[in-house]
């Protein structure tokens, strides 16, 4: 009896410890405004995920994977979801940063058309000159050159320049026959609008840098490694979570950002998670970036001039901070 | 009354061309689908209005706050003048929009880099016309102040600046529309608050219903500022002959 | 000069037994540089000596240097040689203990009828509260009684010059000096601001001096008409006017009147202003 009393105590002196631990404040920028994707965050949070490992998140909304980058290398937040391509980019030219983990490991880039175009390969495209609406600087539009030249389509396709909001309503107009951008992004929206379109990835096409990683900066790393590991095993159970309650996400995001529309972010995540495996990743836990695409990403990155010098690719990436690995 | 009645005429021609046209939702909604998004979104609204209000009266009155001495300096010290004009008219022609990403970077996501872009671009008005007002004296009136034994900082408080109201307003008119457009850049390029944040959310989602139901909030919010201004001048400048009731 | 003129000119610096000049003014010059190197003189060795309480009239055809030649006496600009002396002061600097009108009346925009009369105070550095009354009555002796609380753009032309007439009267200055401060007015109300000048000056017993390009004018208020040539500014002759004070608005109708007009446009024709 007096044993189990004790046992009482110390348990809610222990619970209450930890009750009262202050919550480590963590900020993560993701790579662009609240869209269907983000929400696996936000249901992490409202589950209490990162409360349960003393981890209180703040999750800011970004404006394009190169400034949510250099953000992060200034260390004004800590953590950040960049694209990989821009990342590579960005470290090559000094900026302090390194991917922890990846998300999207699958290229997220496409072009997308509509379904009415019939095109089922690279080299449908061959004829007819068709237009492809592009925006210059995009992670997308960076790697379409490679995409051109690996699909011998250099030449024979006219690429149309325009601000990235223009890109769905001109293909909707029809002043251009498919577009570069995220492909989960845009097929629920052009759905949602009347056109039901689908997607030649650039990974078809053998052009595949990874999609959205983690970030952080360097000397985050050497400070406070055990955060950094908190925070990749984290993302893990934020992804299975959401992969798992993808309607239970969606109501969190909405929670946040009420004039999204639920049926074009619902389709939004879904197609996301058709981009957290490859063939590369097969058999390893979320977070797992390859070496060998992460070489091969930097081939490409190096041929179209996005990355000057050649470095070990240990600069890029890091996989030490990933569960399971 | 006529105010009402031609944004009323606005509004018919425009639901009549989105019929006549046919025009898709995605490119122009009918002004009803507008209205509806307006109540519909009313809280995002009001919330992001308020972030923007603030954005523009602190790039504003920030902008006033130099431009004004500033103009007061050049037309003071003749060759503080020749520094200090050139470099500025140069930097005008930079683009702030091109700065704008950049600020989001230095500065953070904040406050801050919106209204340093709100006040690079309300500044230059204020300036030139402050300075345009200030010299905008007839030198009869500068004579009559000697021969009446003022000094020249007398001369310049009591008759230059009175003076020059007037056209300091005219400045500060122009700045008010330019700190909006400002404050808007700002927020379009790096910001997760504010009428800009909520446009680039509504056009990266094809939400045009609510993209112009932005639009609309925010030209009530430029012109609410405007006419705030123009009442300040109504106050301080009333016997200028741009307050003065035109004669039927 | 004919027989019926019985105008003689006088000296312009001999003020015969009225006692010692007031306003010395000696070898007077002014050039002014030109934009592109050129030099203009404006004045020519002017010689003028202006006895107290005298109203003296400089008159000539426009760009004559008459406007210079105030402008000096008041200090506003500085002579190129010569000088002025004005009582005991050497005048090297604006001198302040003046009354100003211009042709434009220059009152301020911002300010009622009230406010622009005290700005003289203000200008100074002085309380202008204590002369309000005063500035009421001087007000109210020009004609504006009720105007005190309008603005500039209330009143017509000829309220604003009485205005600044006012104006640069309200601290009793000894010496008025006056630049074709009706010019810009139609000819009754110049003709009606030119009565009142001279019941001001009669009572008040000031120096005026007085610029202007109407001979009528310069004949109908003063005690000495300064009769100056074209560019360079010289002194042609000065005509002490003989009319009796006070001269009624009909005085224009008389002989002697005539006979000092006629005088003097002869000395224009003379000069080929007139021809």
């Amino acid at each position: 009896m007096l044993r189990r009393l004790i046992q009482i105590v110390l348990l809610s002196v222990f619970v209450a410890a930890a009750h009262a631990q202050p919550l480590e404040k963590v900020t993560l920028r993701l790579d662009w405004v609240n869209s269907g994707y983000h929400a696996i965050w936000y249901l992490a949070i409202d589950r209490g995920l990162f409360k349960a490992e003393g981890i209180d998140l703040e999750v800011l909304e970004g404006r394009g994977s190169a400034v949510v980058a250099q953000t992060v290398g200034n260390a004004s937040v800590m953590f950040g979801t960049s694209d990989t391509g821009a990342v590579m980019g960005l470290i090559s030219q000094g900026l302090p940063i390194r991917i922890v983990g990846g998300y999207l490991r699958q290229s997220p880039f496409a072009l997308i058309f509509p379904k009415k175009n019939n095109w089922t390969s690279y080299a449908d495209l061959a004829k007819g000159n068709p237009r492809i609406g592009m925006s210059p600087g995009s992670g997308a539009a960076v790697l379409l050159p490679a995409v051109l030249k690996a699909t011998n389509l250099e030449g024979k396709v006219q690429l149309v320049s325009m601000e990235p909001a223009a890109k769905p309503t001109a293909l909707l107009e029809g002043k251009v026959d498919a577009i570069e951008s995220f492909d989960f992004l845009q097929v629920p929206l052009l759905e949602a609008n009347g056109m039901p379109s689908a997607t030649l990835p650039f990974a078809k096409a053998g052009i595949n840098v990874p999609g959205l990683s983690l970030i952080t900066y360097n000397d985050m790393i050497k400070k406070n490694p055990a955060l950094v590991r908190k925070m990749v095993g984290l993302m893990q159970k934020t992804i299975e979570l959401g992969r798992k309650e993808p309607d239970a996400a969606i109501d969190s995001l909405l929670k946040r950002a009420p004039t999204l529309k639920r049926e074009v972010v619902t389709q939004v995540l879904k197609l996301s998670f058709n981009l957290l495996e490859t063939e590369a990743t097969k058999g390893r836990p979320l977070g797992w970036m390859s070496p060998q695409v992460m070489s091969q990403s930097q081939d490409i990155l190096i041929q179209y001039g996005q990355i000057k010098a050649r470095q070990p690719v240990e600069n890029y990436f890091t996989n030490e901070f990933v569960p399971g690995s | 009354m006529w105010s009402a009645g031609s944004f009323l005429l606005i509004f018919v021609a425009w639901d009549l061309a989105v019929r006549l046209f046919e025009i898709p939702p995605y490119l122009l909604p009918p002004p009803l689908v507008v209205l509806s998004a307006i109540a519909e979104h009313w809280g995002t609204l009001g919330v992001h209005t308020i972030w923007t209000t603030l954005t523009i009266l602190a790039g504003f009155f920030a902008a006033a706050a130099v431009a004004i001495p500033l103009a007061m300096l050049i037309v003071v010290s003749p060759t503080l003048g020749r520094l200090i004009y050139p470099p500025m008219v140069a930097t005008q022609a930079i683009p702030k929009i091109a700065l704008a990403p950049l600020f989001s970077v230095w500065f953070g996501f904040g406050m801050m880099p919106k209204v340093a872009v709100a006040f690079l671009i309300a500044f230059f008005p204020i300036v030139i016309d402050t300075i345009v007002g200030l010299r905008n004296i007839e030198p009869g009136m500068i004579q009559l102040a000697r021969s009446m034994g003022a000094p020249p900082r007398r001369v310049f408080l009591r008759l230059r600046l009175p003076n020059a109201l007037p056209m300091i307003f005219g400045g500060l008119k122009v700045a008010s529309a330019l700190a909006v457009v400002g404050a808007l850049t700002g927020e379009f390029v790096g910001s997760d608050k504010g009428l800009g944040y909520v446009l680039m959310q509504a056009s990266g989602n094809l939400n045009t219903a609510l993209l112009f139901a932005t639009l609309v909030v925010l030209s009530v919010v430029a012109m609410v500022f405007f006419y705030a201004v123009e009442l300040v001048e109504r106050i301080l400048i009333p016997w200028h002959v741009s307050q003065r009731a035109h004669p039927s | 000069m004919r027989r019926e003129d019985a105008v003689q000119a006088v000296s312009a610096t001999d003020l015969g037994g009225s006692g010692s000049a007031f306003i010395r003014v000696d070898g007077l010059c002014k050039t002014f540089a030109a934009q592109d190197g050129s030099v203009t003189m404006a004045v020519d060795s002017v010689d003028l000596h202006i006895g107290a309480a005298e109203f003296v009239s400089l008159l000539g055809p426009s760009g004559c240097g008459k406007s210079t030649l105030l402008s000096l006496i008041a200090g506003l600009i500085e002579p190129s040689g010569g000088s002025v002396d004005i009582g005991d002061v050497r005048v090297a600097a604006p001198y302040t203990n003046i009354g100003i009108v211009f042709q434009s009346d220059l009152l301020l925009d911002w300010r009622t009828v009230l406010g622009n009369v005290l700005v003289q105070f203000e200008m100074r550095g002085q309380d202008p509260r204590p002369h309000a009354a005063r500035a009421r009555a001087l007000i109210a002796s020009v004609g504006l009684a009720g105007f005190e609380s309008k603005y500039p753009w209330e009143l017509s032309g000829g309220m604003r010059q009485r205005v600044s007439l006012c104006r640069a009267l309200i601290h009793d200055p000894p010496l008025l000096l006056m630049d074709e401060p009706f010019g810009a007015l139609d000819a009754l109300t110049r003709e009606q601001l030119q009565v009142d000048l001279q019941r001001i000056w009669q009572s008040s017993r000031k120096t005026v001096v007085f610029v202007t390009h109407s001979i009528g004018e310069a004949v109908f208020l003063s005690d000495r008409v300064v009769v100056m040539t074209p560019r360079p500014g010289r002194i042609r002759e000065v005509l002490r006017i003989d009319l009796p004070r006070p001269r009624a608005i009909d005085v224009r109708d008389t002989a002697a009147f005539a006979a000092n007009v006629r005088h003097i446009n002869h000395l224009f024709q003379d000069m080929g202003v007139i021809h």
